[in-house]
């Protein structure tokens, strides 16, 4: 039978096939229990391979928790996580950008290995649910296939790298940012020195610091356009903000840098991640941002590290060879503009025109919003989509990070065009950017830890407020709702003007589900400050909430008064005063409606609630090498079996020199890739000081690894094919061994003191 | 014809008298009721929201129950997403009794008005599955021939099949009807002679 391995195998990078081949042996691995379930679970975690709600094999009905039998008879994948319960897949695409192939690709692989739908999220990624496992090697070949990567989509890694979605077309910009949000993510996919965190770390760009497209305050690592004139010549630079993020501590990004010149972008975000890998929390994974890690250590402090370690940096060319072609890496319109033909518009028409379309600076050109109700969209839309987005604009499409897709490079005169084509599939919604675009993160709906139904409310608002979108008040138009569905703050409820996470109540020993109401957030200036919880109020009566504040606005409002200074005059006790009343809730008896949640007539309970998978497992890089060589040894053996002695041997030798590398790297951490030259370390560092020695053995088992770098094999025969992987057994064992020796000094809780042993050991730059 | 994942539709007769959302609190309860044979039930999630889409879904761990309009009729659709044995015929019956276990359910559904009424001389087939068979008319030929072995026999007659023109792109898709409304519990009884 034809599989998408073989059809795809001329059309996927090379690169790209490899890592997909050694993944499917991963599943392979675990299905047989070979390898360890923590590890596995962050090496999915790291291909975007997501846990769901009740892939733990229980879910409450509403009357009882039931038990889900998987009847699986394969291990778990993850920490109480069921292998055959399906999953997300979440697809990085950074910066948002999408081009037709892409979206067609999308569309199929949601229908045939999804629920039809697409999601996109606050990361500007793509989201599948209720995927198989068994199904993600092919779901990622066919990505593959047209230049889309999973690779780091969750875990404690780089998520994907956002931008302001107007990039290069936006009036108020410094410059676009794209090709730099481009470079930033290919450096830093699998980079070793973004490998080592205990947690995950998201990059933004935005091409200016008033508007919030690129909310740079809320990330690890946040940039900012700007430009420097020196000697009468303009320089190219980021203003570079660290240590920001949500959550449910969230914190302001600091200002690291005023200008960075974009020379210096990459190396320092390579400094960054060095300082985080090594001296950033890994025990207490409610502490392992790198929010926590520059409060503790102090921004001066953290800056005076990130500079030193900069300086020790091994060069590398990548770091300004993408900025020669960054002159010419500007988007040209599929087609030229024409004049207007004077037909009249379509029904409808004008309102949407009015909230979804942007005037580019390239005159002609406008950015049309495609707004997306919850940020889904079926196949059936996607696919159509991308034919309109062929037809109208080509590859200018992208992803934002309020859940909608603009499609750019619209010329003016197709605007008309475009709206009825967008009807037909059902995307012509208005209110792009207004009080009826509302972000929500999946909630109870998919999400292990979500406490209310974040999505429930967000479209009981949407379509409440729809209704009167109309007649609204414009400054009530202009305002943003957006909702979590619990503290940890995926819908960034602390951005909007108005926001909510959800919260629990135990009245008489039923639960009633809860939203925080949060006000005040900033959604201009990069999310310039965050709003504050007033209260809790039940989920049913949160549109009660909302027409509250929204009726107190316009009444009280003085002026032209902003909704962030309103708050901030009225204050947030007497608003919650306005709210007092509905927050007591009457017993079960008198009415049970408050007592489940929006969408899901069952009783609300908390007892669905999961292990979070978010920020995956801690599996240091000294894990996850010895793991690759144990998966190399296992292809070894497929080899063996099939009868082709030479690749089985050099597969064998080649699992030892990953061991072997996995174990210099801890203490050289730029070991170069060369053979000869990981084998002439590891012989300084492990061997010859005896560190890799076997009590009993001495080192025998070392010798397995010099020997067949000092001399190929003469004759690949079964006997030498089995005899160099059976070597190679004992290696890999001899340096787990090696590894638990060291750890006691490596790996401990981290006290002050393995702190200070940790930097020890891995000095800035890591060359001694 | 090793096809593996394909889902069958079965239209209703008037949409226009169902609120989708109606469907939220029965299917939640059939997961209580555990009322789907053969199959683990493991959530609800409503897409209503998304116009030519999947609608409200009972999700299962063996494939997913929706009231679908993703072709812009509404109607009853399983989409199998684990393998099935036997020949093309053997899960081919498997998917079409699945789907006509839900449709007899919804049928008789007090909540909904007393149940939904089904139209009952038309199958909708549709490939779910690009690379074992892509839209084709060769696929089609292939799928139909295989069909036409079993299908005049389980539905008592020669069934009209028809491919469903669409772009390239879209899942190839079979409108199978027949000249008289099915017998569906006598063709639920025939099924289950044959599993």
């Amino acid at each position: 039978m034809t599989t998408w391995k073989d059809r795809l195998a001329d059309t996927m990078g090379p690169d790209l096939a490899r890592e997909i081949d050694i993944f499917e042996t991963q599943i392979e691995l675990r299905r047989q229990d070979k390898l360890e379930e923590k590890v596995f679970a962050e090496t999915r975690l790291r291909k975007g391979v997501y846990g769901q709600r009740y892939d733990n094999g229980q879910r409450h009905d509403g009357i009882e928790v039931q038990q889900l039998d998987y009847r699986s008879e394969y291990p778990t994948k993850g920490v109480e996580t069921v292998w055959d319960a399906p999953g997300m897949q979440r697809i990085k695409m950074p910066f948002g950008g999408l081009n037709p192939d892409q979206m067609d690709v999308l569309a199929d692989l949601a229908e045939e290995y999804s629920d039809g739908i697409c999601h996109v999220t606050t990361r500007q990624d793509i989201q599948l649910h209720f995927v198989h496992l068994e199904d993600t090697p092919s779901l990622m070949r066919r990505l593959a296939a047209v230049g889309v990567t999973t690779h780091e989509a969750c875990g404690n890694a780089v998520r994907n790298v956002t931008a302001c979605p107007l990039s290069g077309a936006c009036h108020d910009e410094v410059f676009d940012v794209t090709p730099y949000a481009r470079a930033a993510a290919q450096y830093m996919l699998g980079h070793p020195d973004f490998q080592d965190f205990g947690r995950k770390f998201k990059v933004s760009f935005s091409g200016c610091a008033s508007h919030p497209c690129g909310l740079a305050t809320i990330h690890d690592m946040g940039l900012i356009a700007a430009i420097r004139t020196a000697n009468g010549k303009e320089s190219r630079g980021f203003t570079l903000y660290v240590g920001g993020g949500l959550g449910a501590v969230p914190y302001q990004a600091k200002l690291f840098e005023e200008f960075l010149p974009v020379e210096e972008l990459l190396p320092t975000a390579q400094a960054i991640g060095r300082v985080f890998g090594r001296l950033g929390e890994k025990k207490n994974r409610a502490r392992a941002r790198i929010k926590f890690l520059v409060d503790k250590l102090g921004l001066e402090e953290f800056r005076r590290l990130v500079r030193e370690e900069r300086k020790v940096l091994p060069e590398d060319p990548r770091w300004t060879s993408y900025l020669e072609g960054v002159s010419s890496d500007r988007e040209r319109p599929l087609q030229a503009p024409v004049s207007r033909n004077g037909v009249p518009p379509p029904e409808g028409y004008d309102l949407w025109k009015k909230t979804n379309v942007y005037r580019q600076k390239q005159s002609g050109f406008v950015i049309a919003t495609v707004a997306l109700p919850l940020g889904d969209l079926s196949a059936y839309q996607l696919r159509n989509l991308a034919g309109i987005a062929r037809r109208l604009v080509g590859d200018h499409v992208r992803t934002t990070v309020e859940q909608n897709i603009v499609l750019r490079w619209v010329r003016e005169e197709d605007l008309p065009e475009l709206y009825t084509s967008l009807q037909a599939i059902g995307l012509a919604q208005p209110g792009a950017g207004t009080i009826i675009d509302i972000t929500a993160c999946p909630g109870t709906d998919t999400c292990k830890l979500g406490i209310a139904s974040s999505r429930g409310l967000a479209e009981e608002l949407r379509t409440d407020l729809a209704t009167q979108f109309v007649q609204l008040d414009e400054a009530v138009k202009n305002l943003r709702i957006k909702v979590s569905g619990c503290f940890n703050s995926c819908g960034q409820h602390q951005v909007a003007d108005i926001g909510f996470y959800g919260v629990s109540r135990t009245i008489d020993r039923h639960k009633v589900p809860h939203f925080q109401v949060v006000l005040g957030g900033q959604w201009t200036e990069n999310a310039g400050s965050y709003g504050q919880a007033i209260g809790a109020v039940p989920s049913k009566r949160i549109p009660e909430v909302v027409r509250r504040i929204t009726d107190r606005y316009i009444r009280q409002r003085q002026g032209e008064e902003k909704f962030q200074d309103f708050i901030q005059r009225i204050g947030k006790k007497v608003l919650r005063e306005d709210l007092e009343d509905l927050m007591v809730v009457p017993s079960y008896e008198k009415d049970p409606t408050l007592y489940s949640d929006w969408g899901d007539p069952r009783e609300f309970t908390m007892s669905d609630i999961g292990t979070g998978e978010c920020a995956g497992e801690v599996v240091t890089p000294l894990q996850f090498g010895l793991t690759a060589a144990e998966r190399e040894l296992f292809e070894a053996q497929i080899q063996l079996d099939e009868g082709d002695f030479p690749k089985a041997w050099h597969l064998g030798r080649g699992a030892m020199l990953q061991a072997a590398k996995t174990l210099v790297r801890e203490q050289f951490r730029d070991v170069p890739d060369e053979p000869e030259a990981i084998v002439s370390e590891f012989k300084k560092r492990f061997f010859d000081t005896k560190i890799f020695f076997d009590k009993y053995a001495g080192g025998k088992f070392g010798n397995y690894l010099f020997r067949p770098y000092e001399q190929e094999a003469e004759d690949f025969t079964d006997d030498t094919a089995r005899k160099i992987i059976a070597e190679a057994q004992l290696f890999i064992e001899a340096s787990h061994a090696c590894y638990a020796r060291l750890e006691p000094e490596q790996v401990a809780p981290m006290t002050q003191l393995s702190r200070l042993s940790r930097s020890t050991l891995r000095k800035p730059g890591g060359a001694q | 014809m090793d096809l593996q994942r394909f889902a069958i539709k079965v239209y209703l007769e008037d949409p226009s008298k169902l609120d989708p959302k109606a469907l939220i609190p029965v299917f939640h309860r059939w997961i209580q009721q555990r009322a789907i044979p053969d199959h683990l039930l493991i959530d609800v999630a409503d897409y209503s929201h998304v116009p030519h889409g999947p609608g409200v879904m009972l999700m299962t761990r063996e494939g997913h129950f929706s009231l679908d309009n993703s072709d812009q009729r509404l109607g009853l659709m399983y989409t199998r997403k684990q393998p099935t044995e036997g020949s093309f015929g053997e899960r081919f019956q498997a998917v079409l009794r699945a789907t006509l276990q839900a449709r007899q359910l919804l049928a008789q559904e007090a909540e909904l008005s007393g149940g939904l009424v089904f139209k009952d001389d038309e199958l909708l087939l549709v490939a779910n599955d690009r690379l074992q068979a892509p839209n084709t008319t060769e696929s089609f030929e292939t799928i139909r021939v295989e069909l036409g072995r079993f299908l005049p026999g389980l539905l008592g007659g020669e069934p009209a099949i028809v491919h469903v023109k669409s772009q390239p792109r879209e899942r190839l898709a079979l409108s199978i009807t027949v000249p008289q409304a099915l017998d569906i519990p006598g063709l639920l009884l025939r099924l289950a002679v044959a599993s």
